[in-house]
Order: structure tokens, then C-alpha cells, then sequence
């Protein structure tokens, strides 16, 4: 079975690797690159915890081929970080105590980021919705928009 | 003098009975009453959680009961949790010749497993027995799990006929994972049925 | 131990810091089952039955084992023939014969999904095409598929020859009945006579799973000198061990479990459905394997809990006074014996004085998966039918809900159903603090409604150890062994900074595995903060007394003339000269003063004061496509004493918002064959962001007198009320009762088409 060789922009850096035909990027991430920042929740795109940002798209790394990721930017929860500077979504989330067993969590801040870069002054309703396709089962969702739209306070505030 | 008050459920063994009030002042000593008094109560009371005047104790054997108490035994609270794995593993409360005693007792046959010998590691060490009754109720224990129904099964033979057997589990390090002593040790059994006093 | 003061005033206790391991959890850095790896790892894959029920005639692996890249195949013949054997403990008991038998069907295949053997190969894919390749006889058995079926005199037996446990009238000869559960108190015919209104229902609730985000996942390595290690996601490392144990036949003490991050688990991480297999898979393969299950394998393969059919009834007199009531509830064990009906049965109608009752319960095996513990096992359940009668009698007497519950509830010295009285509880208080609540005065609109309900858990007691360090630096190190699923390190930190007077951010605690940490049994039954924290702080305490008398020794003055206070030693009476001294400086001194700080503790504490919550719902339900929408939702529980307020909340919010799901959209769809059609979250729907509103949390705090600080567990009350809540709401929106769950947008809409006819769903 030849190997596809694969290279694309991760957070930043050119990386180089190697995949199959029908591995996912979700894979080729945490098996081939050991980025296990990203999690598998389902393989069938519906629970979120796989998202990353692909061309500057928010897309579930399950239901897209490593293949794709050939000549492209990714950009996954080890880059939302600047080296030891949190984001505010990152640090409203601790603050608020919006996690609790955490593995909904990478997830939701690679989408809360995106939410907040195409609409920085989301309402309850649009945060709500945006995150839809970001599942909790620990939360029940209340802390998590509440840190997102202390987030999108924040950044406005920095901005201003 | 404590009061014991009974459930429904253990009532039937108490002929109905609501209440009594027994002297003891722990409740491994309240069961040995309860048992002698009510013998079909026998083996259902070790396992439940004990309430000692409205406080819940899971592991209660050794909880002393102050003058005047009122206790319940009750179904033990785990909210999901699985305690009764060490308890399965190293069950020090069981007495198998007590139990052997009163399975004969109340009319069945009754088979016990001795460790005769052990060699290299084996969970269970020489004088360690178990007790099985003809209708499949064990007590005790010969191995750490893995050689328990081998020896159960045995057993019911030797009921039937009343010939003992010597029984040796244990294989070479390369077999180590079949049936045996995943432990690497070997192990030998003698099972004999129990005669009654004539 | 207990201090059972209410009245401490707290200095770090009931603050909000980040927790300890919050900055893993958001960078990615933390690490749950599945991030782990070893050199050679393998990977392990389950090989399942396409069956419902079926005896297992012969297995041939002899081509699959052929397959390159394939390095071992197992079956039941690999594993040790453990009997089944029930031991009673808890309402579910533990049978180790059951488990062996959920881990590798051996005999029969008992459910659709079953697993009769496991391959390790050098990829996933190599792994299942093997699977394909296992030669299986089936003889094909017609399925149990619903209690009725099971509980019908010709049913299909599940396994012959077993023990009906438990009280009442036990069936003769074999039957799918495994456990029955009886209640009596007063005179139940007489109580009835006396009813001036009687309300009577039967319901349904279907088996509804955890929904954990994280599939089961472990690496196991078997070692060359017999040793095994194992990472494992998991609520109690040291189960997984004594599992792994009576499963494989290993000697437990051969084993050491590292309990990784966990991603949820609500129960149903406490059973093993990989680990034994991943293990006897490395002996076989000499590599390490490593097992994940995929999201449709959670939905088939793990333990999800009962569905259930139910019937009840209450008599109340006309002045609001319930004086009876009666039920029988028959639950699903799915296909080993050990369902929840024994807590359902000790809860239902519990949190109410009635002083004539039956309380009858049944679990039945039938060819579905076996049931695990599901946040507060089966009390959800009963609440539902209780809670929705208690409804309708407050409308036939025309009482406000939460005024007739006020009347009844249970207080302290009242008798639960199952016999012993309650300690102090805080029923009342928050059924008060609801009717307080601005949510309870908001106006509805059109198609609104509002539903109230109650409900309560015992909370665990069980072992717990902890061992506490000082380092050369005053700070402190805090280890225990429960796997943190919602904050709970951080709780462990602000005990143990609260004994020690230091601040929080110079405690660090750890979950340790089960070579480096003494005894803990699993994070669940709403025990940790209770049990392990009373552990914490007893050995803080010692601690304490160790630094103490090392500041005695340095100031050559007698132990009882120092003090602790706020993280120094403070000289008093004749020595008061002498002054303080910070920990920090008396920690620089430990090699001098006797060498390393540190203290270990260990309990086994009675069962925890129980925790009462009431729960408010407001919904809006469009009468033209049956969907719900939920406007306002207010939980109010007894917490005790809130250790960290928001991770108290979180359990609040977390909970009810999965009794939501479980009220308006959750269930197991099954086909003819005993096939589950939704095994996966596209259909089987769970609560997502824009299904919920805010969820207004309000903390009662009832000291619980056996727990230094008062503490009550909080984990597991929340999800029991919103069953009966959503449904009372649903009532009074739609003027239709609803005995069926879920009340899914389709079953709504033939529910208010036909309206009229208020029996009828």
C-alpha cells in the first residue's frame, strides 16, 4: 500500500508526513503527528470534539481526508496558545469553570475562536447556535456560552 | 439493648416478626443472634448495609451499637460503584466449615476443597477451604478465581458418589495464561464429600 | 470523623479558583484513554455477534490468525471459565461471571453486538478484516426484546438455572425474573379507604445511555515478567485492577492501573468492557495493544441503563395529606441480572411521609445490553412516574405543586420507605428556595407551561485514602486515587489549603495509579468530595500536628503550647514569647527537625447525608410540529457545604440537562432482530447548545454532621427531578400527561392532535 506524502501548514509550522488513502486527518494528526490535543468522540462528524480549522474553515478532522490537508493551513488546539499567553477564550473558560471532564473541550475553543473572529459580538442565541455542533454531556452548556460571551466582552474591550 | 426492626422482606424468615430487641454492642455480635434465633435468616444479613440510629454503614461487621439503638439492615448504597470486588477476592468474613456445617444442617449435601499444597505463588495458601453444596452455593475459596469452577464441578461429582479426589492445577510458565494458575504457580486440592455424625 | 459544625468560617473552602489541571484541559495537553502509546503498540478490536441471542456452537480462528499483520486472536477459551455467581452489594450487587461473560460471550451471545473474540494487529483495519475472517456456528435463538416478551410464560430463557433474588412471591421454575424488590409499611388497603382523591398511572421510560463523550479507551502492556500495566479511562482504577484480575486470571497484585483523563463516565466507566481482553491480547501478541471502542461500539457494546414499565398509584386525603400509595415497577437488566430497580424502589415516593405503602419492584434479563449505573441508578426512573403524580393530585385538589409537596415532605427523624430515619436533610429548604425564586413568579405565555419536581440520592460513603506532603517550600502536595470527571482536584486542593492555612495555588494535587496511592474506590456515587475529602483533610490534619511539633522542637518548647493558625505556628501561654512561625520556615528546617513531612489517611465512611433537589421547568411547546423548546430552567439542591460553588453548579446544570435530554428526545430504537437503529449521536439525540437555555443554579447548604465541613454528595440529585419536571411542564403546557418518554416531537404532535382523551400518550 504506497503512502501519500503530505505536506500542509500546522499552526503555523511546515510539517511533512505520510498517510493512506482513507485515513482521516483526524488520524494522521493524533496517530501519525501524536498531536492528541484533537479528540475522537464519533468519527461521523456529529459531536465536534475533532474540530480544527482548515483554510480557515471550522471543520470536523474526522470527515476530512489527510490527504486534503496537502498544500493547506491547519491550525488545531496546540496553536490556539501563544506559547504561555492563553486566549481570552482559554482563560474565560478556566475562569468560568466551563469544563468539567474536558474532553469536549479542545473543541469547543477551536470553534469558540472561530465564532468569535467572524462575529465578535455574538448574542446568547447566536453563540448557542454557532456551538451546536459541539457536544457536552458533563456542563450542560451554561458556563461554556458564558465564557464565550465574557470572551467576545474581552477581546472587544482590548480592541476598543 | 438494641431494637432491630425488620423489613418486609425479612420478615419472612423471622415469622413475621416487626421487631426485637437483642443485647450487643457490635453488629457482628447482633448477626450470631439474629442467626441463632432465626435460622432462615441465616447468610442474608452480612452483605446489607446496617443503619445504626439513622446513619448508613456500608461495611458495618465491626460498628458498635450504643445502648438503646435502633438498626435496620438495608441493601447497601453504592450509587454505582462496585465494592464488593475486594470483598470477592479476599473474603476473610466467610467461614466455609460454618457454612458447611449449616448447609448439612438444613438437609444438603455438602462437598469442601482443601489446598493441600501450594508451589511458587498461588493466591491461596495450604489450609485454605471451600465449601459447596449441592446446589451450587460455595463459600471460601481455593484459588484467586481462575480454578473455582474446575473444582465446583468436581465437587458435584464427588457428592454424588461419595469418592474423594486429589485435584492438581498448575502448568508449565508457557501455559501460564490457560486454565491454571495464571500466577505461574501449581496447586493441590483434595475434595471429599462430608459425612454426618451417624 | 466529623466536626458536624455548620458555623466554621471558611477561608478557602467555598472559593472559585481555576482549577489545577484547567490549563492541560484547554491547551490539549491533558490526556485522556486514547492519547496514550508505547512502542509496537498494536491495535485490539472486538469481534461482535450479529445476533440477538444465539448459542455459540464453535469458533474457528484459524484464518484470521493466518492474516499478515495479525499477532493474537482470543476468544472465552483464553479466558478463565469464572461461574456466575451474585453477590449481593449495593442495590446492584456484583456478579464477577457476568462481567467475565459481558467482556467475551462464552456459551451464548446474549445481545446484538455481543463480543465472541478479539484480534490484535499491526492496524485497525488489518484487525477487523481478520474479524471477517473468524468461522462462527450460531444456532439462532428467538430473541427477548422488551419486558413483556420476558416477562411472558413462554419467553425464550436468557440462562437456566438461576436464582430469582430478593423478596416476594418467587416464579416457580426458570424465568427471566433475576431480582424482585419489596417495601411494606402500615396497612395499605385501610390507607386507600381513607383517600379522598386517588391518582393512578402506568408508565414507560426507554433505556437511554450515559452518552459520555469519550468511547472507552486503554493501553495494556503484559510484561515479560508477568507484570501488567495498563492505562485505563476509567472512574476507579483500582476496579479496572480487581476486574482485570477475576477476568484474565491474573494475579491482581502483578497489575498496576494509571487512571488517564477521563471524558465522562456517569457510571458507566466503572464497569470493564476492554482492559481483561486488551491484557490477555498483549500475553498473546508480546506487545503492548491497545483498544479503542468507536462511538457505534459505546452504543452496542457498553451499559446503558433500564428501560422500564411502571405502575403506581397515591391516595391523598382532600386536605392535601398523602396517606397511601402503591407500585410496581419492572425494569430491564438487559442481558446479565444487576439492574437499578432496588435503588428506584428505595427512592420512588421516598422524599414524602405516607405512612401505608407497597413498594414492589422486578428486573427482568432480555437480549439487550447489560445495564450499568446511570448518575443515581434508576431513582430517575421512579421519580418520573412519582413526581408526575404528585402532579396530578395537586391538580385535582387544586394546590399549588410545590405548596403539597411542602405539606408531605420528609424531614428530619422521618422514615424512608426502606426503613431507617433521615438525619438532617434539606428537603424543605429547597422546596422554599424555589417558591422564592423569581423563576417561580414569571408570567407564561401561550402554549407555556411550568412543571415542578423533586427527587433525592443517598450519596456513597466507601474507602478512600490520601496521603499529604510538605514540601522544602511550605507548599503541599495532595494525592489520592479518584480519576477527576468535574473538578474534584480542585476540591481535594481547597480542603487540604484550608487545614493548612495556606493558599490553594501552593497545594498541588494529583491523581496517583494504584502502585503510588492507597486504596480509593471509584469516583461515582457522589462520594469523592465527601469520602476521599474527609480523608484529605484527616490526613491534612496530621500534618498540621507534624508541623506543630516541628516548631516546638525549634523553639524547644512543649507540643501543646503551639497553635496552627493561618499556615504558622503560633507560640502561646508561657511561650508566647517565642512568636510565629510561617510554614515556609519551619518547612526550610525539615531535615533538621526530623526529616520529610507527610501523612497518610484512609476511611470508610457510613453513606453520606442524602441531597434533595427541586427542579422548575418553563416550556414552550409549537402545537404545529411537537417541538419543545425549554425557556427557564432553576435547580435548587443541598449541597451541604459547596467545596468550590461553581464545579457544585456544574453538577447542578450537567445533570439536569441530561434528564432533559432523557425527558424530550432520548431513547434506544431497536428493530425486530434486537438491532439498536440509532447507534450514534446523529440519531440517538442528546442536549446540544441551542436546545437549552441558562440554567439557574441555587445552592441549599443543610450541614451534613458526618463530614467535617458538612459536606453532602452533589454528583448524582440532579438528574433525578427533570424527568417529572419536563413532563409536568409538558402537562400544563399542552393540558396532555404524558406516561411515555421521551416526548419526542412526533409523539407530542399525535399527543395534541388527539388531545381529549388525557390517558392516551
Amino acid at each position: 500500500m504506497a503512502k501519500i506524502r503530505v505536506e500542509a501548514t500546522i499552526n503555523g509550522e511546515e510539517v511533512e508526513f505520510l498517510c493512506v488513502g482513507q485515513e482521516s486527518l483526524l488520524e494522521a494528526l493524533r496517530d501519525g503527528l501524536g498531536m492528541t490535543g484533537t479528540k475522537e468522540g464519533c468519527t461521523t462528524g456529529d459531536c465536534g470534539a475533532c474540530s480544527i480549522v482548515l483554510d480557515g474553515r471550522l471543520v470536523p478532522s474526522c470527515l476530512v481526508l489527510a490527504a486534503e490537508a496537502d498544500g493547506r493551513t491547519v491550525e488545531t488546539i496546540e496553536g490556539v496558545a501563544e506559547g504561555t499567553k492563553l486566549t481570552p477564550v482559554q482563560q474565560q473558560f478556566l475562569e468560568h469553570g466551563a469544563l468539567q471532564c474536558g474532553v469536549c473541550t479542545p473543541g469547543f475553543i477551536v470553534a469558540a475562536e472561530k465564532l468569535l473572529e467572524t462575529n465578535p459580538d455574538p448574542t446568547e442565541e447566536e453563540a448557542r447556535y454557532y456551538l451546536a455542533g459541539n457536544l457536552c454531556r458533563c456542563t450542560g452548556y451554561d458556563k461554556i456560552i458564558k465564557a464565550v460571551l465574557e470572551a467576545a466582552a474581552v477581546m472587544r474591550e482590548t480592541r476598543a | 439493648m438494641a431494637t432491630v426492626i425488620f423489613s418486609t422482606a425479612q420478615r419472612r424468615f423471622t415469622n413475621d416478626e416487626e421487631r426485637i430487641e437483642i443485647e450487643a454492642s457490635r453488629v457482628d455480635e447482633l448477626i450470631r443472634v439474629l442467626y441463632a434465633r432465626y435460622a432462615d435468616l441465616d447468610g442474608e444479613l452480612e452483605h446489607a448495609a446496617v443503619s445504626v440510629d439513622g446513619v448508613l454503614h456500608n461495611d458495618a461487621l465491626y460498628v458498635p451499637i450504643p445502648p438503646g439503638a435502633e438498626i435496620h439492615f438495608v441493601g447497601a448504597i453504592g450509587g454505582g460503584s462496585g465494592d464488593a470486588v475486594s470483598e470477592a477476592l479476599n473474603d476473610r468474613t466467610s467461614d466455609p466449615l460454618a457454612c458447611a456445617r449449616a448447609w448439612q444442617d438444613s438437609g444438603r449435601t455438602v462437598a469442601i476443597a482443601t489446598v493441600l499444597e501450594t508451589w511458587g505463588s498461588s493466591p491461596c495458601p495450604a489450609g485454605s477451604q471451600l465449601a459447596i453444596d449441592d446446589q451450587g452455593r460455595f463459600e471460601g475459596s481455593v484459588s484467586g478465581g481462575c480454578v473455582e469452577s474446575a473444582v465446583i464441578e468436581s465437587a458435584q461429582a464427588v457428592m454424588a458418589s461419595g469418592v474423594p479426589t486429589l485435584l492438581e492445577f498448575g502448568v508449565a510458565d508457557e501455559e501460564a495464561w490457560a486454565v491454571g494458575l495464571a500466577c505461574g504457580g501449581r496447586v493441590q486440592i483434595y475434595v471429599e464429600r462430608v459425612e454426618s455424625a451417624a | 470523623m466529623s466536626d458536624g459544625n455548620s458555623e466554621r468560617k471558611f477561608k478557602q473552602v467555598g472559593s472559585r479558583p481555576i482549577r489545577h489541571d484547567g490549563l492541560d484541559k484547554v491547551t490539549g495537553r491533558a490526556r485522556f484513554g486514547a492519547d496514550y502509546t508505547l512502542p509496537g503498540t498494536l491495535q485490539g478490536v472486538f469481534v461482535r455477534s450479529p445476533h440477538a441471542h444465539a448459542r455459540i456452537l464453535s469458533i474457528d480462528t484459524s484464518k484470521a490468525e493466518k492474516l499478515p499483520g495479525v499477532r493474537a486472536v482470543i476468544t472465552a477459551d483464553d479466558f478463565p471459565n469464572v461461574p456466575m455467581k451474585w453477590i449481593p452489594s449495593g442495590p446492584t450487587g456484583i456478579d464477577f461471571g457476568a462481567s467475565s461473560r459481558t467482556v467475551m460471550a462464552r456459551e451464548k451471545v446474549l445481545f446484538h453486538g455481543h463480543a465472541f473474540a478479539a484480534v490484535a494487529a499491526a492496524t485497525r483495519e488489518i484487525a477487523e478484516e481478520a474479524g471477517k475472517l473468524i468461522e462462527v456456528e450460531f444456532e439462532v435463538l428467538k430473541p427477548v426484546l422488551s419486558i413483556e416478551e420476558a416477562l411472558a410464560p413462554d419467553a425464550p430463557i436468557l440462562h437456566e438455572g438461576q436464582e430469582v433474588q430478593g423478596a416476594g412471591d418467587k416464579p416457580e421454575g426458570d424465568s427471566n425474573i433475576t431480582n424482585q424488590v419489596l417495601f411494606e409499611g402500615g396497612e395499605l388497603d385501610a390507607g386507600f379507604a381513607e383517600a379522598d382523591v386517588v391518582v393512578e398511572g402506568l408508565f414507560e421510560t426507554p433505556m437511554v445511555h450515559q452518552g459520555y463523550i469519550e468511547p472507552h479507551a486503554c493501553l495494556a502492556n503484559a510484561r515479560e515478567d508477568g507484570t501488567i500495566e495498563v492505562w485505563a479511562s476509567t472512574q476507579g482504577a483500582f476496579g479496572v485492577k480487581s476486574e482485570i484480575a477475576s477476568i484474565s486470571g491474573a494475579d491482581p497484585n502483578s497489575i498496576k492501573v494509571t487512571p488517564t483523563e477521563i471524558g465522562g463516565g456517569f457510571g458507566g466507566k466503572i464497569p470493564v468492557y476492554l482492559e481483561p481482553a486488551a491484557v490477555l491480547l498483549s500475553r498473546k501478541a508480546g506487545r503492548p495493544v491497545k483498544m479503542t471502542m468507536t462511538r457505534e461500539e459505546v452504543f452496542r457494546g457498553t451499559g446503558p441503563t433500564s428501560g422500564s414499565r411502571m405502575w403506581a398509584r397515591i391516595g391523598a386525603k382532600a386536605d392535601g395529606t398523602f396517606v397511601a400509595a402503591e407500585t410496581r415497577l419492572e425494569f430491564e437488566s438487559g442481558a446479565f441480572r444487576g439492574s437499578p430497580v432496588g435503588a428506584a424502589c428505595m427512592t420512588i415516593l421516598t422524599p414524602y411521609e405516607i405512612p401505608n405503602f407497597r413498594i414492589f419492584g422486578l428486573e427482568v434479563v432480555l437480549n439487550k445490553p447489560r445495564v450499568a449505573a446511570y448518575r443515581a441508578p434508576g431513582a430517575p426512573i421512579g421519580a418520573f412516574a412519582a413526581e408526575s403524580l404528585i402532579d396530578e393530585l395537586a391538580r385535582k385538589l387544586n394546590r399549588d405543586p410545590v405548596d403539597l409537596r411542602l405539606q408531605n415532605a420528609i424531614e428530619e427523624g422521618g422514615r424512608a420507605k426502606y426503613g431507617p430515619p433521615f438525619g438532617p436533610i434539606g428537603f424543605k429548604q429547597t422546596l422554599e428556595a424555589v417558591k422564592a425564586h423569581p423563576h417561580y413568579k414569571q408570567e407564561l405565555g401561550p402554549n407555556q407551561g411550568r412543571g415542578v419536581a423533586a427527587g433525592f440520592w443517598f450519596n456513597a460513603g466507601m474507602q478512600s485514602s490520601a496521603t499529604v506532603s510538605v514540601n522544602d517550600d511550605g507548599s503541599a502536595i495532595v494525592r489520592t486515587g479518584n480519576p477527576d470527571i468535574g473538578g474534584s482536584r480542585a476540591s481535594m486542593a481547597l480542603m487540604a489549603a484550608e487545614e493548612l492555612g495556606i493558599d490553594v495555588t501552593r497545594v498541588r494535587p494529583i491523581v496517583g495509579d494504584t502502585d503510588s496511592v492507597g486504596y480509593c474506590d471509584a469516583t461515582g456515587g457522589s462520594r469523592v468530595t465527601y469520602a476521599t475529602g474527609m480523608a484529605v483533610i484527616e490526613a491534612t490534619r496530621q500534618v498540621v500536628d507534624h508541623l506543630r511539633a516541628r516548631a516546638a522542637t525549634i523553639w524547644n518548647i512543649e507540643l501543646d503550647s503551639v497553635e496552627w493558625q493561618d499556615g504558622n505556628a503560633v507560640a502561646i501561654n508561657g511561650s508566647a514569647e517565642k512568636g510565629s512561625m510561617s510554614i515556609e520556615e519551619i518547612a526550610k528546617q525539615n531535615r533538621m527537625t526530623g526529616g520529610p513531612v507527610v501523612a497518610s489517611a484512609s476511611v470508610n465512611p457510613p453513606a453520606a447525608g442524602p441531597g434533595f433537589g427541586v427542579h422548575v421547568c418553563d416550556l414552550e411547546v409549537d402545537p404545529e410540529t411537537g417541538t419543545t423548546r425549554v425557556l427557564r430552567y432553576t435547580v435548587a439542591q443541598d449541597a451541604g457545604k459547596a467545596i468550590h460553588p461553581t464545579y457544585v453548579e456544574g453538577q447542578y446544570q450537567g445533570g439536569a440537562a441530561q434528564g432533559i435530554g432523557w425527558a424530550l428526545n432520548e431513547e434506544y430504537l431497536w428493530d425486530e432482530e434486537g438491532r439498536v437503529e440509532n447507534a450514534g449521536f446523529l440519531d440517538y439525540r442528546v442536549p446540544v447548545a441551542s436546545d437549552l437555555p441558562m440554567i439557574d443554579t441555587i445552592i441549599v447548604e443543610v450541614a451534613n454532621p458526618l463530614h467535617p465541613y458538612g459536606v453532602r454528595g452533589v454528583g448524582e440529585t440532579p438528574i433525578v427531578p427533570p424527568l417529572g419536571t419536563v413532563a409536568n411542564a409538558m402537562r400544563d403546557a399542552t393540558g396532555v400527561r404524558f406516561h411515555r418518554l421521551p416526548m419526542s416531537p412526533p409523539r407530542v404532535l399525535d399527543a395534541i392532535e388527539s388531545a381529549g382523551d388525557p390517558s392516551k400518550d
